[in-house]
């Protein structure tokens, strides 16, 4: 089991579309939003499904938060021009598949610092154009493509839906150790690090 | 990257990010490009405290906003000399001219576009909208006028119009056709007798009582005036 301790080494499992999982540490996952609201006080037993988005997305999400884990708290969007080398560097080497992938992923986990950024670097690319030029360059959608978006954005609501069920069941059964003996409740938890042992072990 | 970004099928809440992180000017280019950014830019609440249209050397439409002043010319006919030329036709180029304080000093750009779609008045409409102003402050005229009264009327149609502001060189001809065209609700300014404003007052009460004030006074340029004695206060 992931525990609902605050410690920066705790780490949680994130699951991805591909069904695979890899862990992250609770100092960068807690800057999603998404996930504090769902499981900062509860834990995670197993898990965490974010199956809506691949594993190359995920990490490149979490690489950002893990780097700005030190950082000072964030207060609201700062300028492209007092990006760090390292932010630049991060959002240079992405393409534009990747970039759009960890926008729509920041934006589910509700990252602020990381969505603000990308939103800041789209708006750069409309600077100082007129409105034939902001055409060209956000091509305006055909009806079959607001189709499409409209159908990924239900998707993305049945993730999010599964994502909060997990967390409530998460919950139910937190709640259900609370209410029993000392002694049951000391041997399930020995039984869960096992299993987690055994896990970490295997891989 | 490509310089293509497929910006309208990202989730809702981020083109709104989006926008929301561009400067004043960007917004307003921004929506006019569709129905959905409108809204959203509608949506910011901008202000602005000052809509001026004047029709002197082409028909433009300056915008005062706490922070910026945007002047918009509308060229409907490149050729100057076409007197007769409507203002409620489609202008062909549209030029944005946008002013800003930056550490002290003032900093100008200019965006320029053809346009094919908008009338002059759709464009005050559409800024009116987002900037949620509900009148034209001032409309300057002048006997040197690119375009008819009677065209003049035909663009503000509805429009509150606060102020009404005759520059140099209008006969009191002139004046009347201006004041039979354009009803100002609060004051009007004119340059020319003071007898013109004694005479009118007895022509249409109804309409110079409704006025807040007139005003009489010798118009040097658009920057400077000098009032003469004569100043009504609507009683």
């Amino acid at each position: 089991m992931t525990s609902p301790a605050s410690s920066s080494e705790v780490k949680y499992l994130i699951e991805s579309s591909e069904g695979n999982t890899f862990d992250v540490s609770g100092a960068a996952l807690r800057q999603s939003n998404t996930f504090n609201a769902m499981f900062l006080n509860i834990g995670a037993d197993g898990p965490i499904p974010f199956t809506d988005y691949n594993e190359a997305t995920l990490k490149k999400v979490f690489e950002y938060c893990e780097h700005s884990v030190n950082e000072e708290n964030y207060s609201g969007p700062k300028h492209q021009d007092d990006l760090s080398k390292w932010d630049l560097n991060f959002f240079n080497e992405m393409d534009q598949k990747m970039f759009i992938d960890v926008i729509n992923a920041s934006n589910f986990l509700d990252i602020e610092r990381l969505t603000s950024y990308c939103c800041e670097r789209i708006a750069r690319m409309l600077r100082g154009k007129n409105t034939q030029e902001m055409i060209k360059v956000i091509t305006l959608p055909t009806a079959e493509e607001l189709e499409a978006k409209q159908k990924v954005e239900e998707k993305k609501a049945a993730a999010a839906k599964k994502v909060a069920e997990k967390a409530a069941e998460t919950a139910e059964k937190t709640e259900t150790l609370e209410e029993l003996p000392v002694q049951q409740l000391v041997q399930t938890t020995r039984n869960k690090l096992t299993r987690k042992y055994l896990s970490f072990s295997n891989e | 990257m490509s310089s293509n970004f497929p910006l309208f099928l990202l989730p809702d809440n981020v083109i709104l990010s989006v926008i929301k992180s561009m400067e004043t000017v960007e917004q307003m280019m921004i929506s006019i490009l569709s129905r959905k950014t409108k809204k959203i830019v509608s949506s910011f609440n901008l202000q602005s405290y000052r809509f001026t249209l004047g029709t002197t050397e082409s028909c433009d439409l300056e915008i005062r906003c706490f922070d910026l002043k945007i002047r918009i010319d509308f060229k409907i006919f490149e050729n100057r000399t076409l007197r007769e030329a409507l203002v409620t036709e489609i202008p062909l180029i549209v030029k944005l001219y946008a002013t800003r304080i930056v550490n002290n000093r003032l900093e100008s750009e200019l965006i320029g576009w053809v346009n094919r779609t908008f009338k002059v008045r759709d464009f005050i409409d559409h800024f009116m909208e987002i900037l949620h102003h509900d009148r034209i402050d001032e409309i300057l005229v002048s006997s040197n006028d690119l375009y008819p009264p009677e065209s003049m009327q035909q663009l503000i149609n509805g429009l509150e119009i606060r102020d009404l502001y005759f520059s140099e060189g209008n006969s009191d001809v002139d004046a009347m056709i201006y004041l039979n065209a354009i009803k100002p609700t609060r004051s009007f300014f004119l340059d020319g007798s003071p007898l013109f404003v004694w005479n009118h007052t007895k022509m249409s009460p109804f309409f110079i009582q409704s006025l807040d004030h007139i005003r009489q006074a010798k118009f040097e340029n658009f920057f400077s005036s000098t009032d003469f004695s004569l100043y009504f206060e609507k009683m």
